[in-house]
């Protein structure tokens, strides 16, 4: 289905696993933490994703399939990640900031604070317009590939989108 | 939307995640995968803690090979339920079992039926790890117990339905209520409708942690032992159970499931992206309360995603029904 060689259909669920998570988990995590805004519920996200695709690996057999489905299940994940942290969380709203491996020196105190920013004015989103614009934006998918990964319509993608930017951009003026 | 606009929405997206570097988890992936598909199984643990009472079904099954591990089980003891034959450990053949993972419905988290297929020679213990573990096929479902939990045993004593099976956890955070999922509760019922499936028994279960007899389990009381609760109240009232997710099929192809819809009405609908390729209506077998539905679908070539629900009662904006999606490949 996709590339010209047929090396990773014989992947075994290990290799493929090994494989896909050299080529994806940064960018994945990455994904979540868009979504999730702390580090630790990310990777904990992307390692169920990757233990559940290990699982479906016989029938997917397609780096591109298997490439969706970890997508898919991200999301999904991250998702519940933040309906689960309820209430609770919601009052004590900075109790958790993004951990950082490299905490800032002077010159990046800026570029800290401006990432800062993004990530806040992400999480006040509601779920689908923050999900839309990670897909959009981070992993630069099109409209029917994010309306597939959502399970929504591109009519909706498109309206998400639209609303998410403009919100983003009033949340970020504000801001600054 | 302007290309410079997008542009700068793409650097700032990348720029604002750019610095979280990972701390890496392959080794913990692959600790998790490797319980499933290496043999013999883990169960010294378990094995240890059940070794004391003499009519758990498990360890009479482990140890009838004195000496070795992972020998062939003798005879089921006669205490033991309705369970599927075993053949030889090394050669088991696949036995079919049904997990319970949660997933998100309009009317809370709600549990979900999966088939899955196991070798191992406990089907109990195979399905009871595949639920806490989380491995749905379904990537909308989910298993509600905290990280790191195992499974180390299931054993049986009793007769059928008055029997009592005792799964054994480990893990860390199993007494205390859980900070997400509810009150776990519905945790420890995926436990009990997996483990209860498995046996074929509507047996009570109790649990221990570490090896000592729990008390409370995820904030719940469970030195009583615990029984199923019903099943409209902790299961989704829509579920899909074929075709699985990511099944390919033959057109015409049959869905079939469950439903506890109103008047029993059960509608579906087969979407190529946001088009509808077909749709139609069933209707459960009973009303109000989970029956059997199914029904034929007929569609060209192609992957669709399979969507069945109940009526919308709030007025179309499809937050108020409950739906299970499955995505299919017609050849």
């Amino acid at each position: 289905m996709t590339s010209g060689t047929d090396r990773p259909l014989r992947w075994d669920a290990d290799t493929a696993v090994e494989e896909l998570y050299a080529a994806h988990y940064r960018r994945l995590v990455r994904l979540s933490v868009l979504l999730v805004r702390d580090v630790e519920s990310a990777e904990e996200v992307v390692q169920d994703a990757f233990v559940a695709l290990h699982g479906r690996w016989r029938r997917l057999r397609d780096p591109e399939l298997a490439l969706a489905y970890l997508r898919q299940a991200v999301v999904n994940r991250s998702r519940s990640v933040l309906r689960h942290r309820g209430v609770r969380r919601r009052h004590a709203d900075a109790e958790r900031p993004v951990v950082r491996d490299h905490p800032g020196a002077d010159e990046t105190a800026l570029a800290t604070e401006r990432r800062a920013a993004l990530l806040d004015a992400l999480r006040v989103l509601p779920d689908r317009q923050r999900e839309v614009l990670a897909l959009r934006y981070y992993l630069d998918l099109s409209e029917a590939e994010i309306a597939s990964t959502l399970g929504i319509s591109r009519g909706a993608v498109k309206s998400h989108a639209s609303r998410g930017v403009a919100a983003l951009r009033t949340l970020m003026e504000d801001d600054s | 939307m302007s290309t410079h606009d997008d542009d700068r929405l793409r650097g700032l997206f990348d720029d604002a995640v750019a610095d979280v570097e990972p701390r890496g988890g392959l080794d913990t992936i692959q600790e998790r995968t490797a319980t499933r598909t290496r043999r013999p199984w883990v169960w010294g643990a378990g094995g240890a803690v059940l070794a004391t009472a003499a009519t758990v079904a498990v360890v009479a099954m482990l140890t009838s090979g004195p000496g070795t591990t992972g020998a062939g089980p003798g005879p089921a003891p006669a205490t033991q339920p309705s369970r599927p034959a075993q053949t030889s450990a090394t050669d088991a053949p696949p036995v079919t079992v049904s997990v319970y993972y949660a997933g998100d419905t309009s009317r809370g988290s709600r549990l979900f039926k999966e088939t899955h297929q196991v070798t191992l020679d406990d089907p109990a213990l195979a399905a009871a790890r595949l639920a806490v573990e989380g491995a749905a096929s379904d990537p909308d479902y989910r298993s509600l117990w905290p990280r790191g939990t195992k499974v180390t045993g299931v054993s049986f004593a009793g007769v059928g339905d008055q029997g009592t099976a005792t799964v054994a956890l480990s893990g860390d955070g199993l007494t205390a209520t859980p900070s997400g999922n509810g009150d776990g509760s519905l945790a420890i019922q995926q436990i009990v409708y997996t483990v209860q499936d498995a046996l074929g028994a509507r047996a009570r279960l109790t649990f221990s942690v570490d090896g000592t007899p729990a008390d409370t389990l995820l904030g719940q009381p469970v030195s009583q032992g615990v029984t199923a609760q019903a099943a409209d109240d902790v299961e989704s009232p829509v579920q899909i159970d074929t075709p699985a997710d990511g099944a390919t099929v033959d057109s015409p192809f049959t869905v079939s499931g469950r439903a506890a819809a109103f008047e029993a009405n059960v509608q579906w609908e087969l979407m190529d992206g946001d088009t509808v390729v077909r749709q139609g209506f069933t209707t459960a077998a009973e009303c109000c309360t989970l029956s059997p539905f199914s029904f034929e679908v007929t569609a060209p070539a192609g992957s669709y995603t399979l969507v069945v629900h109940d009526e919308d009662v709030s007025g179309g904006e499809g937050s108020g029904r409950v739906q299970d999606t499955k995505r299919v490949t017609v050849r």
